[in-house]
C-alpha cells in the first residue's frame, strides 16, 4: 500500500517562504518533477508573514502543508509570544501539523542554526521536552510533532532512539525520523548505524526527513554535519527503504534538499517515489 | 521546575566557545566535545572570512598589516588589538583570543612558495634527495623539513580555507604528526611536483 493510498500526504519537499511560490508556480507550469510531490513542509518563524497569494497557490497545486516550526526551544522553555506567531501562520495555511526538531535553538535570542545544543538524552530532559510539546499542541491548536535534531555531541543514559520514544510517549504525538541526522547521530557518537526493528517509537512516526549530509574529517575526528544540497548517498535510501517498512501506513517522506541542483532534486524525488510507491510494511517484532 | 537542565545546556554551551577551558565532560566524551568545540570555531571564524586567498592572507600576516589580515582572513588571534574587530569576536567567542602563535600557518606559507617554484624558501636538495625523486628533475629541488607532517597539515589547511583558524586552534584540530620532509621540483613538462616524505 503506497503512503497516499493509505490516507498519508505522500511525497513532501522541504521549502521555506523564500522559495514556495516560486515552486508552487513551477507546479502549476507543469513541472514532471513536482508533479509527484503530494505536500509542502514549510519552514517558518514565528514572525514571519505569509503573502496574501500562498494559501491560494498551494490549494491550486493540491498541497496541503505541515509547518516546520524554526526556533522553539522545546528543551528548554517556550515562548508564548513566538507561540501565538506560529499560531497565527499556522491557521492561515491549515498547517496538517507542526513539528520542530527536539533541543536548544535560541540562546538569549541568538538563532543557533548548527551551534544548536541537541537535547541532553536523559530521562528528566525528556519530561522536560514532552512537558513543552504538550503545552505547544495546546497552544496551537494541531498536532505537533517531535523531530530527532542534528547531534555532534550527546551525553545522557538514553540513546538517540530511547530518548524520541520517551518523549513522544509521554506527551502522546508523533515522530519526525530524520534520516541524515540519525545517521548523523550514529556516526558522531562513534555507535553503529543501526535501524531499529524492535523501536516502541514506529507506529509514532509520521514523516520521515530526507536530506544530504557531509563527513568532515578534521584528522583523526570525522565529523558528520548536514549538507542539504548534496546528493544522497545509496547507503542513506537504503535506511529510508527499510524506514517505510517499520513505519505505519501512510507515513510521508519529505525530502528536505534546499539549495541542490534542479538534477539532483529530480533524481531523488524519482527515488523516493518509487519507496514510497513499493513501501510495505514489515511484521512488527517487538 | 528544577532548572539544573538549562544551567546544563548553559555550561556545554560557554565551553564549546573557549578553547582553553577544560571540557566539562566525563572523560569517555572528551575527544567528541573537542572535535564539536572545533567545529563551532571554526564555523564561526568562517564567518569572519571573506574569501581572500590564502597566501594573500598569509602574506598580510607577514607583512604584519594586522586589521586587513583580520578582516580578510579571519585569523583572530592577529585582530586582538583591532578595536571593533576584536569588540565583534568577543560576542562569540569567549577566549578565542587566547592564540598568540603562528608558527603553523608560517609552515604552510612556507609551502605554497615552495609548491610555486619560489626559491629561497627551502634548501636545495642533496644528491641522495635527489636520487630518490620519481623522475629526474628538470631543474634544482628544493626540500622543506618541517617539525611535523606537514601534507597533513597543509589537507587540513585547505579545509579550513573557506573557515580560517588560529594556530593554536589548527593544532588542536589536526594531529599534527612527526617531522617530515616536503620535496619540490619540477618535472619534464615544466610542472611543479610536490612529494612528501
Amino acid at each position: 500500500m503506497t503512503s497516499a493510498a493509505a490516507g498519508g500526504l505522500g511525497l513532501g519537499v522541504g521549502l521555506t517562504l523564500d522559495n514556495v511560490a516560486g515552486v508552487c508556480r513551477g507546479r502549476l507550469a507543469g513541472d514532471e518533477v513536482l508533479a509527484r510531490v503530494g505536500y509542502v513542509n514549510l519552514g517558518i518563524r514565528h514572525d514571519d508573514i505569509v503573502p496574501e497569494e500562498l494559501p491560494g497557490l498551494l490549494a491550486e497545486c493540491g498541497w496541503p502543508v505541515v509547518v516546520h516550526a524554526i526556533d522553539i526551544n522545546l528543551s528548554t522553555d517556550l515562548d508564548p509570544e513566538q507561540l501565538a506567531g506560529l499560531k497565527r501562520l499556522g491557521d492561515a495555511l491549515d498547517a496538517r501539523w507542526y513539528e520542530e526538531d527536539l533541543g536548544v535553538w535560541v540562546w538569549q535570542r541568538m538563532s543557533l542554526g548548527l551551534h544548536h545544543l541537541p537535547p541532553l538524552l536523559t530521562a528528566e530532559s525528556a519530561e522536560r521536552s514532552a512537558a513543552n510539546v504538550v503545552r505547544c499542541r495546546e497552544l496551537l491548536g494541531r498536532p505537533f510533532h517531535v523531530e530527532n535534531p542534528p547531534v555532534h555531541y550527546a551525553e545522557g543514559e538514553l540513546d538517540m532512539w530511547q530518548y524520541l520514544a520517551a518523549v513522544a510517549e509521554a506527551a502522546d504525538c508523533g515522530i519526525i525520523l530524520d534520516s541524515g541526522h540519525l545517521i548523523g547521530y550514529h556516526l558522531n557518537t562513534d555507535t553503529p548505524i543501526e535501524l531499529r526493528a524492535g523501536w516502541p517509537g514506529w507506529p509514532r512516526v509520521r514523516e520521515l526527513h530526507i536530506s544530504g549530509f557531509q563527513l568532515v574529517d578534521l584528522g583523526d575526528r570525522p565529523t558528520w554535519i548536514d549538507q542539504h544540497p548534496a546528493a544522497l548517498p545509496a547507503g542513506q535510501l537504503d535506511w529510508v527503504e527499510q524506514a517505510l517498512r517499520y513505519a505505519p501506513p501512510g507515513v510521508a517522506a519529505c525530502l528536505e534538499q534546499d539549495g541542490a541542483s534542479e538534477a539532483v532534486v529530480a533524481a531523488s524525488v524519482t527515488r523516493v517515489a518509487e519507496l514510497l510507491a513499493v513501501a510495505e510494511p514489515a511484521p512488527v517484532t517487538a | 521546575m528544577t532548572d539544573t537542565l538549562v544551567e546544563r545546556y548553559r555550561q556545554l554551551f560557554t565551553a564549546f566557545y573557549d578553547v582553553d577551558a577544560e571540557p566539562p565532560v566525563p572523560p569517555a566524551n572528551r575527544a567528541r566535545f573537542l572535535a564539536e568545540r572545533s567545529r563551532r570555531i571554526l564555523d564561526i571564524a568562517r564567518l569572519l572570512h571573506t574569501g581572500w586567498p590564502r597566501t594573500t592572507a598569509l602574506a598580510q600576516a607577514h607583512a604584519g598589516d594586522q586589521l586587513v589580515h583580520a578582516v580578510a582572513c579571519g585569523i583572530p588571534l592577529l585582530a586582538e588589538h583591532a578595536g571593533s574587530i576584536s569588540d565583534a569576536i568577543e560576542t562569540g567567542l569567549t577566549g578565542w583570543l587566547a592564540g598568540r602563535e603562528l608558527p603553523l600557518l608560517q609552515w604552510v606559507f612556507a609551502f605554497e612558495q615552495l609548491s610555486r617554484g619560489r626559491d629561497g624558501i627551502a634548501r636545495p636538495a642533496s644528491a641522495e634527495e635527489r636520487a630518490l625523486l620519481p623522475v629526474p628533475p628538470a631543474a634544482p629541488a628544493w626540500v622543506l623539513a618541517a617539525p611535523f607532517d606537514l601534507p597533513r597539515a597543509i589537507r587540513a589547511v585547505d579545509f579550513l580555507l573557506a573557515r580560517s583558524a588560529t594556530s593554536a586552534l589548527l593544532r588542536e584540530v589536526v594531529p599534527l604528526g612527526g617531522p617530515g620532509t616536503v620535496t619540490a621540483y619540477r618535472d619534464g613538462s615544466g610542472r611543479i611536483r610536490v612529494l612528501a616524505g
